[in-house]
């Protein structure tokens, strides 16, 4: 006996090219889809593992999302430095747990170097609760001495006890480089997914000891100070680019962000991490719902795609209908036999589109991630994504019945014997 | 026994607005009976057959088909009577062609329960069924069986079409010419296989062509443009 499915996917075999186009549409309209929704929910995870534990960001004034962009993103660039002297001054508030200084400004053959302290590596948390881990060598305790992220390492095929040399900037291709002071690799930290690993970690004192014989962005003519030199002279900081701040207790967070931004000797911003990113979704928002909307329309156009595709074939299909009508098929099978094939169609389609978002996942992961620094797990199918898969399922059936009623009248206006 | 087929004043009309294609005070086909139907193109022989298939339901008189009216039969009820208790052979291109030759045959009793029935029930003996027919019309069975029906010869896809029409033992089995594109000596031996088939059952057939040549092997012929009073042109006579 055989089923009108199959009678559907005999049909379907036999049409075979403009099918399998059909279902590549649909494919990737799903993958777009499902694609999209994936980088919108991993990277907000991503975004949110990549600091945790910190209950106050504090920068110079400007606004919330650029402070939380470069002092953890490491995008973008501060318009303003904090001085030392207000830095210790706040550090030393009885409500203040820890804090980490960073200083940025200066890159690694496209890395972005940060000067901080050893702070940074008993303090600083990401994913929830992960401290930083050294997979090899230790952290700096030279001035010239500096700790790679996992993916500056493994990009440019660093070891312990290599030498590295500092760009002054922080364009791909640095306009100057610290080439007389180079810095002497003390340890590689474990890969963790977030900005740490592109980044190259130095002492407060190492950058500033590659700066002081500059002004301005350039080395001082005449003035020329040797490595060996700088470790006898004061190397303590005039200024650093933002600091993370550990509070005793979390009660404290709203007062301590009110007494940084009232700060009268300086124009500071204090900012909750939290919040912070909560500001940055919002701006992203009109974008991802943009995308969102895009890849739904692009789902719209693979499924009239396929009824275009369904609605073509009927025509040349006419005495197959009447032939399956001749030997008893009924109207109702007629117009099941289209809505199946449409069906078909539609589950194929979103099954192999999400073969392709696998393996366009495999492929593009290693360049989001060098690229973007945007950690992105390959997870299985999430209970939305399913839901998504299912709404096109349903819209493919639910459009098949614009090819079956047409097959339908064509069909009974024929009867058994197409007069041509 | 009675009347297979019996048209009593029927009028039939593709659409409201259209000519009348069919006007036949009486036409009736004994059971039994091998009938053919005459008529030059044009005189409505595609359009009867629609009728006789249940497919047509004319608007004015009445058409009894194996004893059931079918001007009183809903359309899903004269789609499975046909499929129950009619086999049809077309004049060409009669299979699907991306199923094969044993699908083919098979397909009447995917939508029939009855001739599934009468072709012995379950899967193994209704394909045993159909390879029988098939063999008993000469076909070399065990070479095309699988083939997509489309690779086989025109004598051929029209022997496979019979043995559709006959799987299951309908009691009418219609033929729209189904010897036109066959030559002199694969006609003869098709209806001689067909009529073997349909005397060993006792159906009932009825044949149509403009072929008069031949109107001779059948009981009855019945002249359908002088049945018909419409002519060619749509006018009434």
């Amino acid at each position: 006996m055989i089923p009108l499915l199959r009678i559907a996917l005999r049909s379907l075999a036999s049409r075979r090219v403009t099918v399998l186009l059909t279902v590549f549409a649909i494919a990737v309209s799903v993958t777009l889809l499902l694609g999209v929704e994936r980088i919108r929910t991993e990277a907000r995870a991503s975004f949110s593992n990549t600091v945790s534990g910190t209950d106050l960001i504090v920068g110079a004034r400007s606004g919330s999302v650029p402070l939380l962009l470069y002092s953890v993103f490491r995008i973008g660039s501060a318009t303003n430095n904090i001085s030392w002297r207000s830095y210790q001054e706040i550090a030393s508030d009885p409500d203040v747990a820890w804090t980490i200084p960073l200083s940025l400004g200066d890159s690694h053959r496209g890395f972005r170097v940060l000067g901080t302290n050893t702070d940074y590596f008993r303090h600083f948390r990401y994913a929830r609760a992960r401290k930083l881990e050294i997979v090899s060598g230790k952290p700096f305790d030279d001035v010239f001495d500096a700790v790679l992220g996992a993916n500056v390492a493994e990009k440019l095929g660093y070891n312990v006890g290599d030498s590295i040399v500092i760009d002054h900037g922080v364009g791909s291709i640095g306009f100057a480089s610290h080439t007389d002071k180079p810095f002497r690799v003390s340890g590689i930290l474990v890969k963790t997914g977030t900005p740490v690993d592109q980044t190259v970690h130095v002492s407060l004192a190492g950058i500033e000891a590659i700066h002081i014989d500059w002004r301005s962005g350039a080395p001082v003519p005449g003035l020329r100070v040797d490595a060996d030199r700088v470790r006898q002279m004061n190397l303590q900081p005039r200024a650093i680019t933002a600091f993370l701040v550990g509070l005793k207790s979390r009660f404290a967070t709203f007062g301590m962000q009110r007494r940084v931004n009232e700060f009268s000797k300086e124009p500071l911003l204090a900012i909750l991490p939290g919040v912070a990113l909560h500001e940055l979704w919002s701006l992203m928002g009109t974008a991802e719902n943009a995308l969102s909307a895009i890849s739904l329309f692009v789902v719209a156009a693979g499924l009239i795609g396929m009824v275009t595709m369904l609605m073509a074939s009927l025509n040349e299909r006419r005495r197959e209908m009447a032939i399956l009508r001749s030997v008893g098929a009924r109207a109702y099978h007629i117009f099941s036999l289209l809505v199946l094939e449409a069906g078909f169609l539609s589950a194929i389609g979103a099954i192999l589109g999400v073969v392709f978002l696998y393996v366009g996942l495999f492929f593009a992961l290693p360049v989001i991630e060098a690229q973007y620094g945007l950690f992105i797990a390959i997870n299985t199918l999430s209970g939305n994504d399913l839901l998504y898969l299912g709404a096109v399922f349903a819209a493919g059936l639910l459009a098949g019945v614009i090819p079956a009623f047409a097959a339908l009248r064509t069909s009974l206006a024929d009867g058994m014997i197409v007069r041509t | 026994m009675g009347a297979a087929v019996n048209l009593s004043d029927i009028v039939f009309r593709w659409r409201k607005s259209g000519p009348v294609v069919l006007n036949i005070p009486s036409l009736s086909v004994a059971t039994g009976e091998k009938a053919f139907v005459s008529g030059p193109s044009g005189s409505g022989k595609t359009t009867l057959l629609n009728v006789l298939g249940c497919v047509a339901v004319p608007e004015e008189g009445r058409a009894t088909v194996l004893g059931e009216s079918i001007g009183e039969l809903s359309a899903a009820r004269r789609d499975s009577f046909r499929a129950d208790r009619i086999g049809i052979i077309f004049q060409q291109f009669n299979l699907i062609p991306y199923l094969s030759v044993l699908d083919n045959v098979l397909l009447p009793c995917r939508f029939s329960g009855l001739r599934r029935q009468n072709a012995g029930g379950a899967a193994p003996q209704i394909a045993a069924r159909a390879r029988d027919i098939l063999a008993r019309l000469e076909l070399p069975v065990e070479t095309l069986i699988d083939r997509p029906a489309t690779s086989l010869s025109v004598g051929q896809q029209q022997r496979v079409a019979a043995a559709r029409a006959l799987i299951g033992s309908p009691d009418l089995v219609i033929a729209d010419e189904p010897t036109s594109s066959l030559d002199e000596d694969a006609r003869k031996s098709f209806i001689d296989l067909l009529f073997r088939e349909i005397e060993k059952n006792s159906q009932t057939l009825i044949f149509v062509s403009h072929d008069r040549r031949l109107e001779g092997m059948f009981d009855r012929t019945v002249a359908l443009d002088r049945v018909n009073r419409v002519s060619p042109t749509g006018i009434s006579v």
